[in-house]
């Protein structure tokens, strides 16, 4: 029941997760959020590939535990300095690779997976990463406590604990009993909000500059008018921004 | 009545400061860093209230 379960979750995981066409991907994927969790410290990166797949990267002191998609499948690796475990899944089969060695289960060999259910027990790094995935706290209805539970889940499937699977269904249960328009994001901090409004204020500034240049008196006006109304924006928006991220 | 007019005058310095930021990033570009921008723009509009508050006219008792 549990070898079952552990499947289901990876299996959600996998359909969950966007298709990637074979060979994309060779390309060094871009971070496109980065936050530090207030609670334990630990750094995540989302990352995306050219094709449009994401990464996720969670690291804290010892240890570091990355997912990403390749051609279909969803790889997740925890490493701590003394051990790693692998973790592949995809629509038809779920591998795991640890010290203990390698066992792949499929549709055909369903009986591998308490083999494979072994092997992610056994991992201290796996123990490691349900410890730090339990404390990290992004807050709720946001894309990365989604990917942080959906992982736990799995790998405490795989330790033989449900408390896992239990926090994911009472996090979707949660979401479906508040079918309210949500605003997500990838948790603008801050810094990134007065990054993107000194971006935007200085092009206003730049353009307003350029603008001046060769133009008349009514149209000097005109520039102007242009640039109140893009400064004023822009601190309206940093000012929501900021407010948002808190 | 007076509420309103400090509301007007935060409002004018609101608008003094978003418009005079962008020329101080490009003038003085240490202020794109968060900190200093922050101080910028407090120190902007805590002078230009206080210009607004104490140029705003009265009536005569």
């Amino acid at each position: 029941m549990k070898s079952a379960m552990f499947l289901i979750t990876t299996m959600v995981l996998v359909a969950s997760a966007p298709a990637t066409p074979a060979g994309a991907g060779s390309q060094a994927p871009r971070v496109v959020h980065r936050a530090t969790d207030p609670a334990t410290g630990a750094v995540v990166r989302v990352s995306q590939s050219v094709a449009g797949d994401l990464g996720f990267e969670i690291a804290a002191p010892g240890l570091t535990l990355t997912k990403r998609v390749e051609a279909g499948r969803v790889i997740t690796v925890v490493r701590t300095s003394r051990d790693q475990v692998t973790i592949e899944a995809d629509k038809s089969s779920v591998t795991v690779i640890g010290r203990g060695g390698r066992v792949e289960a499929t549709a055909a060999h369903p009986e591998r997976l308490k083999a494979a259910r072994a092997l992610v027990a056994a991992s201290p790094a796996a123990a490691a990463a349900v410890r730090l995935l339990g404390k990290v706290a992004f807050g709720h209805y946001t894309p990365l406590n989604l990917t942080i539970l959906a992982t736990r889940a799995m790998l405490l499937d795989a330790l033989g604990d449900q408390a896992g699977r239990e926090g994911l269904i009472a996090a979707l249960e949660a979401l479906r009993r508040a079918p309210v328009v949500t605003r997500v994001g990838w948790q603008s901090s801050p810094t990134d909000c007065w990054e993107k409004y000194t971006k935007e204020a200085i092009t206003a500034y730049r353009e307003f500059e350029d603008c001046l240049k060769n133009s008349s008196f009514w149209e000097d006006f005109g520039c102007g008018v242009l640039y109140d109304m893009r400064a004023i924006g822009a601190m309206t928006w940093w000012m929501k921004c900021v407010a948002i991220s808190n | 009545m007076r509420a309103w007019i400090l509301f007007l005058q935060v409002i004018i310095s609101l608008f003094v400061t978003a418009v005079t930021m962008p020329f101080v990033l490009v003038l003085a570009p240490s202020a794109q860093d968060q900190r200093v921008g922050l101080a910028w723009m407090a120190g902007i509009l805590a002078l230009t209230f206080s210009a607004v508050h104490v140029v705003w006219p009265r009536r005569k008792a």
